[in-house]
């Protein structure tokens, strides 16, 4: 059974094959699918596949985040709003977790087609008012786009970033690492 | 002296009558008409009664004051008592108080109590300490007649402030200022007490009901001057009720009018929520509605003449979700703080909002999470606490944006808007991982000709998925799996099955597993019997779930012109007695599969090798997936299979293709017959590739639309 959460050398090896092939490949205009159609033969007999290769198109996301100073926080990481590519939509989301102590590391099966994620991260007890409070300050909010458009050297963003009083609280490191899982 | 005074009022009420004469109203209107004096003018307001929205009709009245006031649905006047004239009144669509002619009774006297019987044309009015009176107005504009009904002793000295006539059954109803709703017999002023409908401790503030009509519905609307608060009282009841119904205007001096047989029909512009009806949201339920306004959560407010309920809510149906101004960005977890960013579209509105943290289906007041709290334009981050006795699982919240601060869940109120939202409510740390994500589908297609090469068109059975995983302190503890039925274009009838491979049966709780089909529980759900690892059965027959084509159509979603915009779905959640370590769980999807539906043919060659139907012996996973227990590993090197199970070499042909595939996304399938090679050619590239080349083949933009299934 396929392991995701494995990270081989192997599939490090790849991120720069891929890259490169994709660069060379011809674009995807639909006509040129057309002429390729026309000039392949469709038969039953007419592909040869490795025996291994189990037709899983997804590839493996690496998610690290770690805090200077360890905050209670709300990590999640999701989807572009489907009429806002610059608006998180917390209702597509790859993972929503609680991180109490600074540091949160998982990875994800990452569908090629996914163009754009956001990452935000809520800071629990900053003096967000309460329901029933008048505070004034400001929520402190930080979320990080990352965008597929540059794999080599991968894009962070910072979108929507809105401090309040307390800077030290800022998230120090973010580390988006893209491999292609070639299992 | 009351002669005197009756001459003086009939010679001022000719000149004044020829000179002001009004019209009368057009017909029997829908809206109530509530008259009020605040600085010793009074003023016409219009309020429609379903939102408690308002309007001035008339800012002068050209009087002192007008009170007891009925609309009299024999000739479309309202009449009332004029405080400055001393005498009843008229008014029609001008709003201009027009002094009649009485000619005895309590000439100069004042009431604040009173309305038109419907079945008589006369007017009523009760004035403490002296009793029920009634004035004959067939001939509104001569000498008009006031008699004593019945003395305030006789009726038990009420403490009303407005009454209205049934419209049907002839009698007065009044609900008095402790709360009690009584009858007044119009013929002889005999007052019966039908019960207590609203308590005035339990409301927690003071009664004065100076403005009460009836629709024709025999509900009767009663408005308390100092909130503006509407209530709705079914007198049909046996033991009647007054349920909130609108948050109106407020008034020191309040009285109104209100054509009786008229019914109280939403207005087109109102804003519904759309939670399930057990948390009060339709219009008859007295839901929350909102008057279409510029003050709105998010930027989308849409509006409709009723609430369309879960699960039909029109968010979905007509493409525009307009619960679009709250995030829940973070969890709502037990015991611990959350947080929720609103998007208002304007700075002068206050929200309020409930989370049903008990899971009993209604939004109960300790459930109130945010409290009239102002808003400003823009996102705004509030935090609130999941109390510790809140219940995991599924749940609703709503959230009520309005000019009015303190709101309640139900009811109408003049603008705003209400977003209501299913919720999960899980114990405290738990974190969610969803593939794809949490609201978007992978695709698994299957060919159902295994172990012969089929046609490749893919859509035998293709069905979509996605899965949660839950795991707290980095094990998981309950996996769920949504899926749907995508298309059907098998011949033959088959089963959905997923395993959870190399997750030992006993490390379920088994008496937990739910799975529900179409939004209904399955009972017998369950771990299949003799696995090693858990199978759980979603249906033996896809058919059974799904709707076969009518027409000229003999399957789902694979023929032109047979499309289908619902589509079978299922719901499957399966908790773990002991938790299973993150970097060991299954990668998602999982092992989803398609067996034979048991006691139905399948090929000739699978029928040889299983003696005959094979059931559960025939199943088909994805490539290189092991098979579970059930299989009948004679298959393996049947016709065009070349499974090896010394090398795990599973579903696959001498070619290394498949009989089954994962697309990652809602994926739309080929035509009947048509081989997936030729409406994707990339596919081709991706497969020989190994995967390497043109791994986004399955995209829409990358295929020949002619060959795609199109709804």
């Amino acid at each position: 059974m396929l392991n995701y959460k494995t990270v081989t050398l192997k599939s490090l090896i790849l991120v720069g094959l891929n890259v490169v092939l994709a660069a060379c490949a011809p674009s995807s205009e639909q006509g040129e699918v057309v002429a390729n159609a026309e000039q392949n033969e469709i038969s039953s007999q007419s592909l040869m596949v490795d025996r291994d290769f189990n037709f899983d198109s997804t590839s493996t996301f690496h998610l690290d985040v770690l805090m200077q100073k360890p905050e209670k926080s709300y990590l999640s990481l999701c989807h572009s709003q489907a009429n806002n590519r610059d608006k998180i939509d917390y209702e597509n989301c790859m993972v929503r977790v609680r991180v109490d102590d600074g540091r949160y590391s998982e990875q994800f099966k990452l569908p090629p087609h996914f163009e754009q994620l956001h990452l935000a991260i809520w800071f629990l007890d900053t003096g967000i008012p309460r329901s029933k409070g008048s505070s004034s300050e400001m929520s402190l909010i930080q979320v990080v786009c990352w965008s597929k458009s540059d794999m080599l050297n991968v894009s962070l963003r910072a979108i929507n970033v809105r401090f309040g009083h307390n800077l030290n609280k800022l998230i120090d490191l973010f580390v988006f690492t893209r491999i292609v899982s070639p299992v | 002296m009351s002669c005197c005074r009756s001459f003086v009022a009939s010679f001022c009420l000719g000149i004044t009558f020829s000179a002001f004469a009004s019209e009368p109203f057009e017909d029997c209107p829908t809206e109530a008409f509530i008259i009020q004096t605040p600085l010793n003018t009074p003023i016409t307001y219009g309020v429609d009664l379903s939102t408690g929205s308002y309007s001035v009709l008339s800012p002068d009245m050209q009087t002192t004051k007008v009170n007891g006031n009925g609309f009299n649905f024999h000739d479309n006047y309202i009449y009332g008592w004029d405080y400055g004239a001393g005498t009843l009144a008229r008014f029609g669509n001008d709003y201009a108080a027009e002094p009649l002619n009485v000619v005895s009774g309590l000439i100069g006297q004042s009431f604040y109590v009173g309305d038109v019987s419907l079945n008589e044309n006369k007017w009523f009015g009760y004035r403490p300490g002296y009793g029920l009176y009634a004035i004959d107005i067939s001939d509104p504009l001569g000498e008009l007649v006031m008699e004593r009904v019945a003395t305030h002793t006789q009726m038990g000295n009420p403490k009303i402030t407005d009454f209205a006539f049934h419209p049907t059954n002839g009698l007065i109803y009044v609900v008095d200022n402790n709360g009690f709703l009584r009858t007044i017999d119009p013929e002889t002023g005999e007052t019966i007490l039908i019960g207590e409908v609203l308590n005035e401790a339990s409301a927690g503030f003071n009664f004065t009901f100076g403005a009460q009509f009836f629709d024709v519905d025999n509900n009767l609307y009663i408005s308390n001057n100092g909130n503006g608060y509407v209530y709705k009282v079914d007198t049909d009841q046996e033991i009647p009720e007054a349920i909130f119904f609108a948050y109106g205007p407020t008034s020191s001096s309040n009285d109104g009018a209100r054509c009786a047989l008229a019914p109280v029909v939403s207005s087109v512009g109102l804003d519904f929520g759309d939670a399930p009806e057990s948390y009060l949201t339709s219009y008859d339920a007295s839901g929350p509605r909102h008057g279409e306004s510029s003050l709105f959560l998010g930027t989308i407010i849409d509006t409709e003449a009723d609430a369309y309920l879960w699960p039909l809510s029109d968010d979905q149906s007509d493409n525009s979700d307009d619960d679009d101004g709250v995030n829940f960005v973070t969890g709502l977890e037990i015991g611990e703080s959350a947080i929720v960013q609103v998007s208002a579209s304007q700075s002068n509105g206050y929200l309020n909002a409930w989370v049903d943290f008990n899971g009993d289906g209604t939004f109960d007041e300790d459930e109130k999470i945010i409290h009239g709290q102002s808003l400003t334009e823009g996102a705004n981050a509030i935090a609130y606490e999941v109390p510790i006795w809140a219940k995991s699982g599924n749940s609703w919240a709503r959230f009520r944006i309005s000019s009015t601060q303190n709101i309640g869940p139900s009811g109408g109120v003049s603008d705003g808007e209400v977003e209501d939202y299913p919720v999960e409510i899980t114990a405290a740390n738990i974190s969610i991982s969803s593939y794809p994500s949490s609201n978007s589908y992978t695709s698994i297609a299957f060919e159902d000709l295994w172990p012969i090469e089929g046609d490749y068109d893919m859509n035998d059975l293709l069905i979509n998925l996605r899965t949660h995983e839950y795991s707290k302190d980095g094990a998981v503890i309950k996996v769920v799996i949504e899926g749907q039925v995508a298309a059907v274009g098998a011949g033959f009838n088959n089963g959905i099955a997923i395993q959870l491979p190399e997750i030992a049966k006993g490390i379920i709780k088994e008496s937990e597993i739910e799975l529900s089909i179409n939004d209904q529980a399955v009972s017998s759900a369950g771990l299949e019997l003799d696995q090693n690892y858990a199978v759980v059965v979603i249906t033996e027959n896809v058919w059974s779930m799904t709707p076969r084509g009518e027409g000229l159509c003999n399957y789902f979603r694979t023929e032109a012109g047979c499309s289908s915009a619902d589509r079978p779905f299922w719901r499957l959640t399966i908790p773990f007695e002991i938790a299973v370590s993150d970097a060991v769980f299954p990668a998602p999807p999982y092992d989803p599969f398609i067996f034979a539906t048991p006691n139905t043919p399948h090929s000739s060659l699978v029928g040889a090798i299983t003696n005959g139907h094979p059931g559960k012996q025939w199943e088909v996973h994805l490539k290189n997936n092991a098979p579970t227990n059930a299989l009948n590993t004679g298959l393996f090197g049947a016709g065009d299979d070349t499974s090896s199970v010394s090398t795990s070499a599973f579903y696959q042909t001498a070619n290394g293709m498949p009989w089954a595939i994962e697309i990652p996304q809602d994926w739309r399938h080929p035509l009947e017959k048509v081989d997936i090679r030729e409406a994707y050619p990339q596919f081709s590239v991706f497969a020989e590739s190994g995967g390497v080349l043109q791994t986004d083949w399955y995209l829409e933009s990358k295929a020949i639309p002619e060959l795609l299934f199109q709804d």
